[in-house]
Order: structure tokens, then C-alpha cells, then sequence
């Protein structure tokens, strides 16, 4: 037979081993990343047909969350504004700017503007915003800093663990009650987070469900 | 040589003392051996085989068609229907897996019982298993419904942050099936090793030597990697043992930890596995009754003595199914339960209540025929008997399944069962698998263990003559020599001349052999192959992973980690009442622990003997003598002393091998 392989082969298996580890690895890593909401739900940022600006109506108008999300607080659906909410102000406010011709023909014909939904959980999971803004679980939690978004984008991945990270541990993300709406606001003193939502747990009673039916009705 | 000539005298006499049926008849020699096994794959297939593995290929093919069909129909296209869920796809499952223990039970428990009658069957008893338990594998991976959310039942930390029920029968069938499927392969790749080299050697082609040797990691035949390997093979059949008890056994708590009346026994596990034994032992004796007349060579490995055995284990385990039978009809009576005792009234006189009588016919009274020499003996007796018993174990799972499911404790919901063409499709393309693959197997690897049948040939009389010719004496290689080799004519003399190397001092010097040689460590003086306490430490860490896996992800997150971790750690506690378990459930979670326990286990033996063994090794200088390595997996028996041991010096060491009855001295080239 006299030898198969050359003497550099001996060097072969230890190399192959750790290719082997290496695309391990990786393959691993990346299919942690990039095959999870993390991934491929947090950035979406579709294009809409009027091109709505949040950051100038929010901060710079001064507008609440709840003048156009009008049943935030009441349904588990938050609602996306009518034509005529938006025509409340925009019959005279930029009445001819280019940019609302979708508006305009909606506001004519009463047909409603086919906006791009961003957020969409499956249709097994029961969700409640009435129930959560109710709670003192700001729309920053979930939705991220809108105030400041020109265009609005998926922020946080809506995944199930992500879920029963705030359903577990609410503490680190409730807020006062008056401040849900409030976006930019932050505990006021230094007071960190964890202390304050740790009193608020306690003081209202929150008692998130982690069983499947909470959710999975 | 007189000394030597003494010592093999000594023990031929001791041998016919305690003579015993040889298990390779006609005096056979290791190059018969090699010959016969190899010429196996090696030969153009015979027509025969080319007519039964299209038979089957287009039996096997039914699988992919039937499951394309019912993913993209739906299930509802099996006869499920309640309050029958588990039809024939569970029972076809419970029948590939319990035919699959033979192989595990001769490869690891025959082993430590000694019988070494098991060297000619186990081979393809392994093989056997790993494709019995692959057909069976179908069934379940099927039956899940939504096939493609199969990963689901696999601990992966994932963004649902949903872990698996360790405490569920389902989930220790998961383990247990894959535990043993691994394992199985494992062991069987594992016996392979030294006889894929074999094939190696005796390969003319350039591509398939070099295929042959990736696969066999570079396999000498050192004595000192024979000693890791005997140790590693027993290490890893102690393990796998257990397994053959465990996975029967789980696969009976599917059932019987239902409270359905005919499943909620404890009889089942016991029960389960002689099933499995019968089942699989019958189906052994199915493929070896007609490998041994397609190719006769094989008789003389597989003899007489060997149908005998197999038939009287087929008795034994008969009478005991037969044994338990007979125990559920008493416990269904004596419990006075009116629902079990219903529920065996209607296996005996219900609508199904052929099944029951194909069973207690095949599974009990045919094996009775065994106690008869010549029915055990006649390979066609016991081929038609093997067979018609397979056949009546298939009813035992209908009559135990299908039989029960149907009448369950609301009259108003009986229904009578049918299993619809898609059942059958399935199970006859199940059928056509495992035979389609059995014949691939054949062709492409050697079907009986030939370093093992070595072990067990009756010893030449005498050492073989010297060659008369007088040996020209081998010139120094000019690029420096990496060694001295010498041949010797038997294992005997290799002990010794190894014996004799040792006392002279020598240190860098290794034996080479186509089998295992007792005595060899001490001859050597080798200290206790290690790879024991390798597998104990694997087997440990196993049990550790398991232990932490399934605690962390059963039990509340505890108050200390609620300060500390945030994200996606705290994922890991997922605490779920089930079944009314306590979180911790020690015995609920034993099964998933001794499965991971084993897989542990198994792997690190296997790591051992190949890194102890300095494998793989692609390139070895001995290989560069043509006759050691045409020759040190087929029938010789080599020792070479390295250059650079500080003893060696080229004329010495070369009349010191002759003395010793060394033959064919060689310098071997660096």
C-alpha cells in the first residue's frame, strides 16, 4: 500500500477539527441572530402613503398619543386615525402640500388611506393595549421613542420571550400611570427604574399572567 | 525455537480438554476470513441482488410518495378518528423499535455473558437495528402533524422561551429513540473501524484505499490501539446495555401511563422488552436464514450451532411473552375491575378478535416447536417460523393499540378502527426501506465483525514453516530508516517475541495485528487502558448537563437571579404545572438523565480510543513496509523497533529479531 497521505497530512485532522468548531460556531451564532425577531422583524420600516412625520407632530406640535390613537385607552385595538381626524387640521394646515394627495383623495371619494401596518402579532396571541396602557406600560415600551421617529419603524422584535421578559419582571418597565403617554419622560431625581417600578409592582397591584392562556386563548 | 514450539503444544492440549463446537467450521485462516467477508462487497453484485434491492427500492419509494401526499392532504387521511388517535402509524413505530433491540442485545449484553457465538451475528444484528429503528423513526416524526415544527420537542434556548416537558413519556421517547439511534450508529461505526481498514488493504483502487482510510481514522493494528479499542468496545456495550432495557421500556410508559384499560399496567415495561428481544431476534434469523444460502462461504461462520442458539432464545423469549400474556388475563380478572376485564373480554371476542388469536398463535405456541433439534436446526423451519412470528408480534401491537383505543370508557364513543390505504402505504414502504437499505448495507460494508471472527479460529497446530528460501537481507534504505520490522507466523510467537523485546530493554517499539491478542499487555507491559475513566467522566458530565437542564428549565426562577439578570437568561425558567408534578420530579426525570447520561458516555469512550490511540493519522511510517500494511489487517503479525530507540542499532537489533523466529526483516524507510 506504501503510505495514502503525505506526512503534512498528520497536521490535517487538527485543522479539520477546528474548521469544524469554527463554522460551528458561526453557524450558530448566526442563525441565533439572524433567524430570530431580533433580526428579522425589529428595523422594518415600510413605506407609507402619506409620509407622516411622528416627531413633528409629537415634539414639535405638542400633539398627545391619544388625539389620534383616540381608543388607546379603551379598546385592545389601538386605532389608526380617520381621515377625518387628520382633515380636522389639514382643511387648513398645508391644505395643498403635495405630500397629502393621498389624503385629500381619501377625504373626496371616503375611501380610507391604505396605510402599511408596522406591528402585526399571529393571530394566536390575544393582545390588549387597554389592558397594558392601563397598567402603566408606556407605548415606549413596546414601540420605542416615536416622539422622535420621521418615519416609523418596528423597534422592539414581539417575540415570546420578549414578551414574558416585562410579564416577569414587570418592575424594570412600568411607569406612573399620568406619565404612559409621555414618552420622553424619565424617573425624575435620579430615583433608578428597578426602585421605582419595584414600589409601583407593589402599590397597584401589578400581577402580570405568565400562563399560556394569558395570551393563547 | 523450542520454547515456543512447548508453549503452543501446552495449550492445544488444554484445548481439546475442554473442547467445545467450534464456531468457524472447516478449520478456516484469517486470509479465508478476510476473503470470504470481503468478497462480499468486493465481487459484482449477483443478479439476485439487483432484482431484491429494486423490489424493495420500489417498495421503499412508496414512503416519500404516502407522506407527500398526507402533508399536503392533512392527516385526517390516516383512519384516525376518534377515540382510535393511535392507529397503525404508533403501532408500526412500536414495531420497528422493538425489533430493533436484537441487535443492541447481541452487540452489548452477549458480550459480557461471553457468548462469543455473537462475533458472526452481530455485525448485521447493528445494522439491523439502525435501520429498524430509522423505519421506525418515520412514524412519530409523521404523526407530530406539523412535521416542520419538529425542532419544538429539541432544547434549543430560542426567542419563544418555551422549554420541552421533561417530565412527559413523549419527551423520553424523544430522548431515548435518539439516544439509542446515536448510539446504536455510534457502536456500529465503532466495531467497523479495524475492518473498514481491512478493506482498505485489500482495495486496489487508489480513491477507494483513500476513502477506506478517512473512514477507518487511520487504523494500524498496534497492539497498544487494540488495547484502548477492547476497552472502549466493553465501555461502550456496558453502556449500551442499559439502553436495550431503557428504550423498550419508555416506549411502554407511552402507554402505560395512560389510565386507558389494557395499557395502565405495570407489566408493560417487562413486557415491552421481551417483546423486543423475540421480535428481533426473529427478525435477525429472517436475514440470516437466506444471507447464508446466498453465500455459502458464510456457513462456516453462521452455523448450525449459531440457528440453534437464536432458535432457543426465540423459545425462551416466546414462553415469556407468552408468560405475560397469560398475567394480563389473571390481573384483568383478579382485579375485579370491570373495565379491564372488559376490555381483555373484548380482545378475546370482540370484533378484532383475530388479532388476538394470530398473536397468542405466532408469539407463544409456533416458538413451542423449538424444543425440537431439527426445527431449530432447519433453516427454513426456522425461517417460515421467524417470520410467521414477526407477523404475530405485528398483531400483539394491533391487539394492544387498536383493540384498546376502541373501546374506551364511553359506549357512546366506540368506533370500530380501519386503517386506510395511506396506513398501509406507509407501512409496507416502512417495510421496503428497511430491506432496501439491509441489501445496500451488504454491498458496501463487511456484514460480519471479521477482526472478531479471528479471535475465534481455531489456533494453527504448529507455527507455518519458515519460507525455505534464504531471505537476502534487506539493504539500508538511504534516506535514514524510520525502523526494523519483522514478521512472525503466529500470535503465539508475537506475545513472545514482544516478551523477549521488552526484557531487552527496547522502548520505542510497537506489535502489529489483525486482532486483538491476549496476553498481549502483559507482555508489553502495558499499564490499564484509560478510557474507562473517560467514559465514567463523559458519563458524569452527561448527567450534570441533564441534571441542570432539566431543573433549570422546570423549576420558578428563584428570588436570588430576580436582581441580577434581565433578558434573555431569565428565559431559561419556564416553571409549568403538569400533570400534577411537582416542579423538581426526581423520578419523572430519571429517563431523560440516563439517556443523556449514556450519550455522554458513549461518545467520550469513542473520543478516547481514537485519541489514546494517537488516531487519526493519516500518514505512518510503517505503512511505507508494503507487507505490514498489505498484510497486519489480514493475517500477520509484525513488530517493528523504532530507530530512535537508544537501544537500537541496525545489525544488533536485526540479529536479535532473527533469533527470535523474525521473518521478512525489513528497514524500514523514514
Amino acid at each position: 500500500m506504501a503510505n495514502l497521505f503525505g506526512k503534512a497530512a498528520n497536521e490535517l485532522p487538527r485543522k479539520i477539527v477546528v474548521g469544524i468548531l469554527i463554522i460551528a460556531a458561526l453557524t450558530v451564532a448566526g442563525i441565533a441572530y439572524y433567524f430570530t425577531p431580533k433580526y428579522t422583524r425589529v428595523g422594518y420600516m415600510p413605506k407609507q402613503p402619506i409620509p407622516f412625520d411622528h416627531s413633528l407632530h409629537v415634539t414639535g406640535l405638542g400633539l398627545d398619543c391619544r388625539f389620534c390613537h383616540s381608543f388607546v385607552e379603551k379598546s385592545g385595538f389601538s386605532n389608526v386615525p380617520t381621515t377625518q381626524t387628520c382633515m380636522s387640521c389639514h382643511r387648513m394646515v398645508k391644505a395643498d402640500s403635495p405630500k397629502l394627495a393621498a389624503l385629500r383623495e381619501s377625504w373626496e371619494t371616503g375611501e380610507p388611506v391604505r396605510w402599511t401596518r408596522v406591528y402585526q402579532l399571529p393571530d394566536y396571541v390575544y393582545f390588549d393595549h387597554s389592558a397594558h396602557v392601563n397598567r402603566g406600560v408606556s407605548c415606549f415600551s413596546c414601540h420605542g421613542e416615536v416622539n422622535l421617529m420621521r418615519t416609523v419603524y418596528h423597534k422592539t422584535p414581539l417575540s415570546m420571550s420578549w414578551c414574558l421578559d416585562c410579564h416577569r419582571n414587570p418592575e424594570y418597565f412600568v411607569r406612573p400611570q399620568e406619565k404612559v403617554f409621555d414618552l420622553g419622560w424619565e424617573p425624575p431625581g435620579g430615583e433608578r427604574q428597578a426602585e421605582m417600578g419595584k414600589r409601583l409592582v407593589e402599590q397597584e397591584k401589578i400581577q402580570p399572567s405568565d400562563n399560556c392562556s394569558a395570551c393563547h386563548r | 525455537m523450542p520454547r515456543v514450539e512447548n508453549a503452543v503444544d501446552r495449550e492445544e492440549s488444554g484445548r481439546e480438554l475442554l473442547a467445545r463446537p467450534a464456531l468457524v467450521l472447516n478449520e478456516r485462516e484469517a486470509s479465508w476470513v478476510n476473503d470470504a467477508v470481503c468478497s462480499v462487497v468486493e465481487r459484482p453484485a449477483p443478479l439476485w441482488w439487483w432484482l431484491a434491492v429494486v423490489a424493495f427500492g420500489l417498495l421503499a419509494g412508496a414512503v416519500p410518495l404516502v407522506v407527500v401526499y398526507f402533508i399536503s392532504t392533512g392527516l385526517g387521511v390516516w383512519g384516525l378518528q376518534s377515540p382510535v388517535f393511535w392507529g397503525v402509524a404508533i403501532l408500526n413505530f412500536v414495531f420497528w423499535i422493538e425489533i430493533g433491540h436484537a441487535g443492541t442485545l447481541i452487540s452489548a449484553i452477549l458480550l459480557f455473558t461471553r457468548q462469543r457465538w455473537r462475533n458472526s451475528v452481530n455485525r448485521a444484528a447493528e445494522a439491523m437495528t439502525i435501520f429498524a429503528v430509522l423505519c421506525a423513526a418515520v412514524f412519530p416524526l409523521f404523526h407530530i402533524g406539523r412535521q416542520w415544527m419538529f425542532w419544538y420537542m429539541v432544547p434549543v434556548p430560542e426567542s419563544y422561551a418555551v422549554w420541552q416537558n421533561f417530565r412527559a413519556p413523549l419527551l423520553w421517547d424523544e430522548f431515548a429513540v435518539g439516544t439509542y439511534f446515536t448510539v446504536s450508529c455510534l457502536f456500529w461505526y465503532f466495531g467497523l473501524l479495524p475492518d473498514i481498514a481491512s478493506l482498505r488493504d485489500r482495495a486496489t483502487k487508489l480513491w477507494k484505499k483513500r476513502l477506506y482510510h478517512v473512514l477507518c481514522w487511520g487504523w494500524t493494528g498496534s497492539l497498544r490501539a487494540w488495547r484502548h479499542y477492547e476497552a472502549g468496545y466493553l465501555c461502550i456495550a456496558g453502556v449500551v446495555s442499559v439502553l436495550v432495557i431503557s428504550v423498550a421500556s419508555v416506549v411502554s410508559t407511552d402507554f402505560a401511563t395512560t389510565v386507558l384499560p389494557g395499557w395502565h399496567t405495570t407489566i408493560f415495561p417487562p413486557d415491552f422488552i421481551t417483546g423486543a428481544i423475540f421480535s428481533g431476534f426473529a427478525m435477525i434469523v429472517t436475514l440470516m436464514v437466506p444471507l447464508r444460502a446466498a453465500y455459502p462461504r458464510l456457513k462456516d461462520m453462521i452455523t448450525e450451532k449459531h440457528l440453534d442458539n437464536m432458535a432457543k432464545v426465540l423459545l425462551a423469549t416466546g414462553s415469556l411473552v407468552g408468560y405475560s400474556y397469560l398475567i394480563e388475563l389473571f390481573m384483568a380478572w383478579y382485579g375485579a375491575n370491570p373495565y379491564e376485564r372488559y376490555t381483555f373480554w373484548n380482545r378475546i371476542t370482540g370484533p378484532d378478535r383475530s388479532t388476538y388469536f394470530f398473536m397468542f398463535g405466532f408469539n407463544v405456541l409456533l416458538p413451542q416447536i423449538f424444543w425440537f433439534r431439527l426445527c431449530r436446526i432447519h433453516p427454513w423451519i426456522l425461517w417460515t417460523a421467524s417470520v410467521l412470528i414477526n407477523v404475530g408480534m405485528w398483531f400483539e401491537r394491533y391487539s394492544i393499540i387498536v383493540v384498546s383505543l376502541e373501546r374506551d370508557f364511553l359506549p357512546s364513543s366506540w368506533r370500530h378502527y380501519l386503517p386506510t390505504w395511506v396506513d398501509w402505504g406507509l407501512f409496507f414502504g416502512s417495510v421496503g426501506l428497511f430491506f432496501f437499505l439491509f441489501l445496500l448495507f451488504l454491498r458496501v460494508l463487511p456484514a460480519i465483525s471479521i477482526a472478531e471472527i479471528k479471535t475465534l479460529l481455531a489456533k494453527p497446530r504448529r507455527p507455518r514453516e519458515p519460507e525455505a528460501a534464504a531471505e537476502v537481507p534487506a539493504p539500508l534504505p538511504d534516506q535514514g530508516i524510520y525502523g526494523l520490522g519483522a514478521e512472525f507466523s503466529s500470535e503465539e510467537e508475537l506475545r513472545r517475541a514482544s516478551e523477549e523485546t521488552r526484557k531487552k530493554g527496547y522502548v520505542w517499539w510497537d506489535a502489529y495485528a489483525p486482532h486483538p491478542i491476549h496476553g498481549m499487555e502483559q507482555a508489553m507491559r502495558l499499564p490499564k487502558s484509560r478510557v474507562s475513566f473517560f467514559v465514567l467522566m463523559g458519563g458524569l458530565l452527561g448527567l450534570l448537563i441533564g441534571i441542570a437542564m432539566v431543573t433549570v428549565t422546570s423549576v420558578p426562577r428563584p428570588e436570588l437571579l430576580r436582581s441580577l439578570t434581565t433578558g434573555q437568561l431569565q428565559g431559561l425558567f419556564y416553571a409549568t404545572v403538569v400533570q400534577g408534578k411537582p416542579y423538581f420530579s426526581l423520578p419523572a426525570f430519571v429517563p431523560v438523565l440516563l439517556e443523556l447520561t449514556i450519550l455522554f458516555a458513549a461518545f467520550s469512550g469513542f473520543l478516547a480510543v481514537v485519541l489514546l490511540s494517537r488516531l487519526p493519522r493519516p500518514h505512518h511510517p510503517v505503512w511505507n513496509w508494503g507487507e505490514l500494511s498489505r498484510r497486519a489487517t489480514d493475517d500477520g503479525f509484525f513488530l517493528v523497533i523504532e530507530a530512535r530507540d537508544p537501544a537500537f542499532s541496525p545489525a544488533e537489533s536485526r540479529e536479535f529479531l532473527e533469533r527470535l523466529g523474525g521473518r521478512r526483516l525489513t528497514y524500514i524507510p523514514r
